[in-house]
């Protein structure tokens, strides 16, 4: 199997609000995923497991080390390429859904379609949107605002927008966090689908031990090192 | 640590926030107290002007119509008591002033004959022509050879000292030249030819005038003898005398005022009847005395008081008659030529018993004789009387000799007949040939009227009864030239004595007024300078609270999380308020007090355009800049107030949220109202009907119309309705759920139609703005096209002039035309209309100070039939004769509610000839006229009320233009000696125009730059909907769009309010103002609008991209992470 994402020697650090002293998050953390793959990454909380997230994602940047996405390693990427890599590369599901309350479900889900880098036509562009809501079990509520949904419902909008420009990875941080039980359990159970249907290689940040089971592997970060649990 | 501590602390610790508000109430602040010390300037500098007008003057007594022996000056000063008062003596007088080239000449000059006395009372002694040290030396000594000048004077002769000057004056008569027998028909003028010899500054006096005016009139100094010998070298030819002066002013050369109740008392106890030109003569032939006046008639005031005096006394009428004539048996007409006759009372004389019919004549021995006539026959009498503008009719009378009378002693040597009055231009004739009378001779005068002459003066050649005499002969001056009065009753002092006492000095025609009270009031100038300015300033003022409220609103909002935490806390809601709006407060007033150290500058700044750009409205005034404490605390304490209720008012439903909402919204403020905008066909479908309303006013009213103004900016107004509820149609539509969004673009109007209010408040401001500033233009009042149209602003009059002298003859008459040698055919083709003028304070647009007494026209209302609009009445409203002793008037609607500040029915109380009260009421008004700053009556009440003051000195030309052109050069050639000067009446109203022009210039001036600040409001609402929507750009960046991108759209977004606001007011405007830029009515609008506009444009373009810059400058990436 291909490696989707490798990680070498990352770290990330900033300085203290007394600007003497370093805060590292992490420090020389390896890590590979394969092509296909779903991987969890728990830890207590402010281990740094969101950072990993967001720098894999390049919402921020690492201190130290090298990442490889997609063969492509994200080292130098000019703004464009970063744009480029966020919209087309990775989907990102966040904890809080982060739906835009002006736009109906099914423009939300269109919403990265915009920015730029595909040529889709706009008919295009709505077709895979509808059918990705219709995957997600929310075909019938394309044309409904946010406000009018439910939060596991929203969630899945988020899921279905992450999808929309058919990313090779699904970054995902937290996205069963804000949600019950029950409704936890269908977006882990959609995730998965996606991870084995679509051959979507999965990387999920979690408190959730649960969650964290349902995912191929699973590492710990926690005081600055990631090492594989399972 | 306690309340106050923190909020200091908050100020300090948010002082960034502070920052913004501190400045907004430093720019507020400077504004409302610049406005205020605006008008503490103006008011400053006329009181200033006022101050050096009067100088030390504080009570003047003027006798427009008469003059009085100089020597009461010293009389007053003796009885006034204090210690150093001045009374000074002045020969006033208005004339022409010429270069003896007549390269130059200025005309309507106020002359003033002074002496020393009247240099002790200028504002600053040293400044005057006897001061020490100001007066430059190439200055000639002040003297009886010399005329000085006032700086405006010479700044139209432009002269240097040591040139000669011409002065031309008409020299005062006894009485009206308007009335019969006041000799020559024509002026006599008398020239002063002198060195120029300095030019006197303002604090030496050389503002000197009467007239609340900010421009000082033209004056010529001149020593008091010298105009003196030259002015009344006729008033009294039997001694020669000269010393006479019609104004006296009073005041103290140190330090103290003379009150005008002592100032009266003190004139009360003073004159004397021969200041009055009143006269008692002793009668050698008879046991009377005789109450006359230098003015021949006694006015009807002075004969009741004298005839209150004695039961017994008698009334006598002299007058000349034409002709004393009978018809024989044979049909001959027999006639006496030119005789004087008189009328007495029967019963009263011994030759006239009780009995006496009024058909009934005496003739003396020699005139019965010359007629050849006995007791019985008919006798009758022609003569002439004067009507309307001067006209001599000839009337006669028939009658029937009662009796033949004994010839009286001849008259010796410069006698008179006791029972004739001293008539000018008659009584001191050598010979008939030599009378000068002012009436035509068209009979002959025999070689025995000439013995009658040499050997009886002017004793009448007969008698008739008081009744008949008064009915010829009674006119508006009196109806008697004497008063009799038995000596056995009192002795000529007992007479004179108890006559005076009767007599107040006002009857008299000496009427003292409180000079320094007058101006006092008349610097309380109609148009308040402080509240105009804050009026113009409205825009500017509301931008810079939009703003206040907005920087205050945005500081809140950030700290909504601080709010929820000290709710959540237990504080009472009514405390976190306190807390801070004491914050807001504390920062309004350090701002306020900042900005009222900025005042002067925009204060000044004011002042220089109202002395440059805008001096329109001012009529060339220039005023030193001056504040008043009072103003500098009530513009600061006003700047504070509004400012910190902006901030109450805009942040009043934030404090009204939950805790909970307010501590989610931490760090990225409180998301605004977010519902979307919902469609409703009502706002299409009203709009495009206001839209099309307004497209049909337009066109159904033209652009031509009277009313097109008004009406298209109705229809400009309608426009801007319907524009903005098109608008919001149209963000209704940006959430139609039926079309998916598929680009940014209506990414960009979903987000507009999310804070629908804020955006319809932003774009209605715009376009209000846009259109009130733009179209206000609209109002402008253009130059006349048409001055021969009637209904015009000229009145169908195309000149307008006046003279320094009046003119007593009808310009268009015969009589004129052979005095003056004017062509016929000019005054053919074009018609002269005169008026006669009450000088008073100028109460036009042009004049800043309160008008107390304006100026009054005496008109015939047949010569202004249909002539200028009229809001209320018309000219034959004049003929309305009112209860009382009110005389109504017409004035202009501009005059009576700026200047006057009245109303139709309203009343102003003014002095006649001869010192007594009388109300003008204000009953009709004219529109939008030339006839500005005077009030206008029916030239029989004015003659009625001024019946000393004769002739025209104002007169109107209608008629074509060109024809109009020439008659008004033609007549400044002719009646130069007048010093007449003719205006094209269409410059004379832009004069006028001007003034309302720039106030709309002013407006629109200050409100383009309230709008142009206001678009800085528009960064602050971009900055505060970005900074609300960080975390959608932070998704956005997430997805993968580029920043550059968002702030593109963000750009675009906020801009389409921008353009949205512009382009409705633009349209508006431009419809409301179309009227001038395509039609032929209405002065074309300046070009300015235009970059106006394009400025707005470029600054929202500046303020949307700076403000998207700075708030998406960088990565808000930050706030998606959790950790």
């Amino acid at each position: 199997m291909n490696k989707m994402i490798e990680i070498s020697t990352l770290s990330k650090s900033f300085p203290s609000p007394s600007g003497e002293e370093t805060v590292h998050v992490f420090q020389n953390v390896d890590l590979a995923v394969e092509e296909g793959s779903s991987v969890a990454i728990v830890g207590p909380s402010g281990s740094g497991k969101s950072t990993l997230l967001n720098v894999i994602g390049l919402l921020d940047k690492p201190s130290e080390g090298r990442i490889v996405v997609d063969q492509k390693d994200l080292a130098g990427l000019s703004e464009g390429e970063v744009s480029k890599y966020r919209n087309q590369t990775v989907g990102f599901v966040f904890q809080a859904h982060h739906l835009l309350a002006s736009c109906t479900v099914l423009e939300n889900v269109m919403l990265p379609g915009l920015a730029g880098f595909n040529e889709k036509a706009s008919g295009q562009l709505k077709d895979r949107a509808n059918q990705l809501l219709e995957e997600v079990g929310l075909g019938h509520r394309t044309t409904h605002f946010p406000g009018q949904i439910s939060g596991g419902e929203r969630q899945r909008v988020a899921v279905a927008r992450s999808l929309i420009n058919q990313p090779s990875v699904l970054l995902a941080d937290e996205p069963t966090g804000a949600l019950d039980r029950k409704n936890s359990e269908h977006l882990i159970d959609l995730l998965k689908k996606l991870n084995e249907e679509k051959k979507l290689t999965l990387v999920m940040v979690t408190h959730s031990g649960v969650s964290a089971s349902e995912m191929k592997q699973a590492h710990r970060l926690d005081e600055g090192s990631l090492r594989q649990v399972r | 640590m306690n309340l106050w501590k923190v909020i200091g602390r908050n100020l300090l610790f948010f002082r960034r926030h502070n920052l913004g508000i501190v400045l907004a109430a430093a720019m507020c602040s400077l504004v409302l107290t610049g406005a205020l010390t605006v008008g503490d300037s103006v008011r400053s500098t006329l009181q200033n002007l006022a101050e050096t007008r009067i100088g030390k003057g504080d009570i003047a007594l003027l006798s427009p119509d008469g003059f009085f022996e100089e020597d009461l000056a010293n009389r007053v000063f003796a009885k006034l008591g204090y210690e150093q008062a001045v009374v000074a003596p002045i020969a006033l007088s208005r004339g022409m002033i010429t270069t003896p080239d007549g390269s130059v000449q200025v005309s309507n000059v106020q002359v003033l004959g002074v002496d020393d006395r009247f240099w002790k009372l200028a504002p600053d002694f040293a400044q005057t022509p006897l001061g020490t040290w100001s007066m430059k030396k190439e200055f000639r000594k002040w003297g009886p050879k010399v005329f000085f000048i006032n700086e405006r004077l010479n700044k139209r002769l432009k002269r240097v000292v040591g040139d000669r000057l011409i002065l031309r004056m008409e020299e005062p008569s006894l009485f009206s030249r308007d009335a019969p027998l006041s000799g020559e028909r024509d002026n006599k003028f008398v020239t002063m030819n002198e060195e120029f010899g300095g030019v006197i500054p303002s604090d030496g006096f050389g503002h000197f005038g009467l007239q609340g005016n900010q421009n000082e009139p033209l004056t010529v100094f001149v020593s008091l003898q010298s105009l003196q010998k030259k002015l009344f070298r006729s008033i009294d030819e039997v001694s020669g005398s000269t010393t006479f002066a019609n104004f006296l002013l009073m005041g103290v050369s140190g330090k103290g005022e003379i009150a005008l109740a002592g100032a009266k008392e003190a004139m009360d106890e003073s004159w004397k009847l021969a200041d009055a030109g009143i006269e008692i003569k002793n009668l050698k032939d008879s046991n009377k005395w005789s109450i006359r006046t230098r003015q021949v008639f006694l006015s009807d005031g002075l004969t009741n008081k004298a005839r209150t005096l004695s039961s017994e006394s008698a009334g006598v009428l002299t007058y000349l008659v034409n002709a004393i004539e009978t018809q024989s048996e044979a049909n001959e007409s027999k006639l006496i030529p030119y005789s004087m006759m008189s009328a007495v009372e029967p019963g009263k004389v011994g030759f006239m018993n009780d009995g006496w019919k009024d058909n009934e004549i005496a003739l003396n021995q020699w005139a019965a004789d010359d007629l050849n006539v006995s007791l019985g026959d008919p006798v009758s009498l022609s003569f002439y009387t004067v009507g309307e503008r001067r006209k001599l009719i000839e009337s006669s009378r028939n009658f029937v000799l009662k009796k033949i009378l004994p010839m009286p002693s001849p008259i010796a040597g410069e006698e008179e007949s006791e029972w004739t009055p001293r008539f000018p231009g008659l009584s001191d004739a050598e010979s008939c040939g030599e009378w000068d009378t002012g009436i035509p001779i068209v009979h002959k005068v025999r070689d025995r009227d000439e013995e009658y002459w040499d050997n009886y003066r002017g004793t009448p050649k007969g008698f008739v009864s008081l009744r008949a005499g008064q009915e010829m002969w009674g006119n508006r001056w009196g109806s008697v030239t004497g008063v009799r009065i038995d000596k056995g009753e009192y002795s000529a002092d007992e007479l004179a004595t108890r006559l005076r006492e009767n007599l107040k000095a006002e009857d008299a025609g000496l009427v003292l007024r409180s000079l320094r009270s007058d101006a006092e009031q008349s610097v309380e100038s109609p148009v308040d300078f402080g509240q105009l300015f804050m009026g113009f300033s409205f825009f500017v003022i509301a931008a810079i609270l939009a703003i206040t409220g907005l920087l205050f609103t945005f500081s809140m909002e950030q700290r909504s999380g601080q709010i929820g935490l000290l709710q959540a806390l237990g504080w009472k809601t009514r405390k976190i308020r306190f807390v801070f709006w004491i914050e807001g407060l504390s920062a309004a007033i350090i701002g306020s007090a900042m900005g009222v150290l900025l005042a002067s500058i925009y204060g000044k700044v004011i002042l220089d355009l109202l002395s440059g750009k805008w001096s329109g409205a001012v009529a060339g005034a220039r005023f030193e800049y001056d504040a008043s404490f009072t103003s500098i605390v009530i513009g600061s304490a006003s700047s504070a107030c509004i400012c910190f209720l902006a901030m109450i008012w805009s942040t009043r439903k934030l404090l009204a949220r939950e805790p909970r909402e307010l501590l989610q919204s931490e760090n990225y403020g409180v998301q605004g109202d977010n519902t979307l905008a919902v469609f409703k066909s009502w706002h299409k479908w009203v709009g495009l009907i206001f839209l099309t309303g307004s497209l049909c006013l337009a066109w159904a009213v033209g652009l031509t119309s009277n009313l097109a103004s008004m009406t298209f900016f109705g229809a400009g107004s309608m426009l801007l309705i319907g524009g903005l509820l098109l608008f919001r149609a149209r963000l209704g539509r940006a959430v139609d759920k039926e079309s998916v969004m598929i680009n940014l673009s209506q990414f960009d109007r979903r987000n507009l139609s999310r804070r629908s209010g804020r955006a319809l408040v932003t774009v209605g401001s715009m376009a209000a703005g846009v259109f009130l500033v733009v179209s206000t233009g609209a109002f402008r009042k253009s130059p006349e096209e048409s001055p021969e149209n009637f209904k015009s602003g000229t009145g169908g009059f195309s000149y307008w002039g006046e003279t320094a002298s009046p003119i007593y003859d009808d310009l268009n008459g015969n009589e004129a035309i052979e005095l003056f040698d004017l062509n016929r055919s000019l005054l053919a083709a074009t018609k002269v209309v005169p008026l006669r003028i009450r000088e008073g304070d100028d109460a036009s647009c042009l004049n800043l100070n309160k008008a107390l007494r304006p100026k009054i026209y005496g008109v015939k209302p047949a010569d202004f039939t249909g002539r200028f609009e009229f809001s209320e009445g018309n000219w034959t409203t004049l003929n309305k004769v009112l209860d009382g002793n009110v005389v109504p008037a017409l004035v202009d609607q501009n005059t009576m509610m700026w200047a006057l500040k009245m109303g139709l029915g309203d009343r102003i109380q003014f002095t006649d000839g001869e010192g007594k009260p009388f109300d003008i009421e204000l009953i009709g008004a004219f529109k939008g006229s030339m006839l500005q700053g005077a009030l206008f009556i029916n030239e029989e009440d004015f003659l009625d009320k001024f019946s000393q003051q004769g002739g025209y000195r104002s007169f109107m030309l209608s008629g074509k233009t060109d024809d109009a052109k020439h008659l008004a050069e033609h007549l400044e050639d002719r009646l130069l000696q007048h010093g007449v000067d003719f205006r094209d009446s269409t410059e004379k109203l832009a004069e006028l125009q001007k003034v309302e022009n720039t106030y709309l210039s002013i407006f629109q001036g200050l409100g383009g730059l309230g709008m142009l600040i206001a678009t800085f409001g528009l960064a602050l609402v971009v900055v505060r909907n970005l900074f609300e929507r960080s975390h959608e750009f932070a998704l956005f960046e997430a997805l993968g769009f580029r920043l550059s991108r968002i702030r593109k759209s963000a750009t675009r977004e906020h801009l389409q309010l921008a353009l949205w606001g512009i382009f409705i007011g633009s349209i508006s405007a431009i419809l409301g103002i179309a009227p001038a830029l395509l039609g032929q009515v209405l002065e074309k609008p300046s070009i300015v609008f235009l970059w106006f506009l394009f400025a707005l444009v470029l600054l929202a373009f500046f303020w949307v991209y700076l403000a998207v810059f700075l708030t998406l400058r960088k990565s808000k990436l930050h706030l998606l992470k959790n950790e």
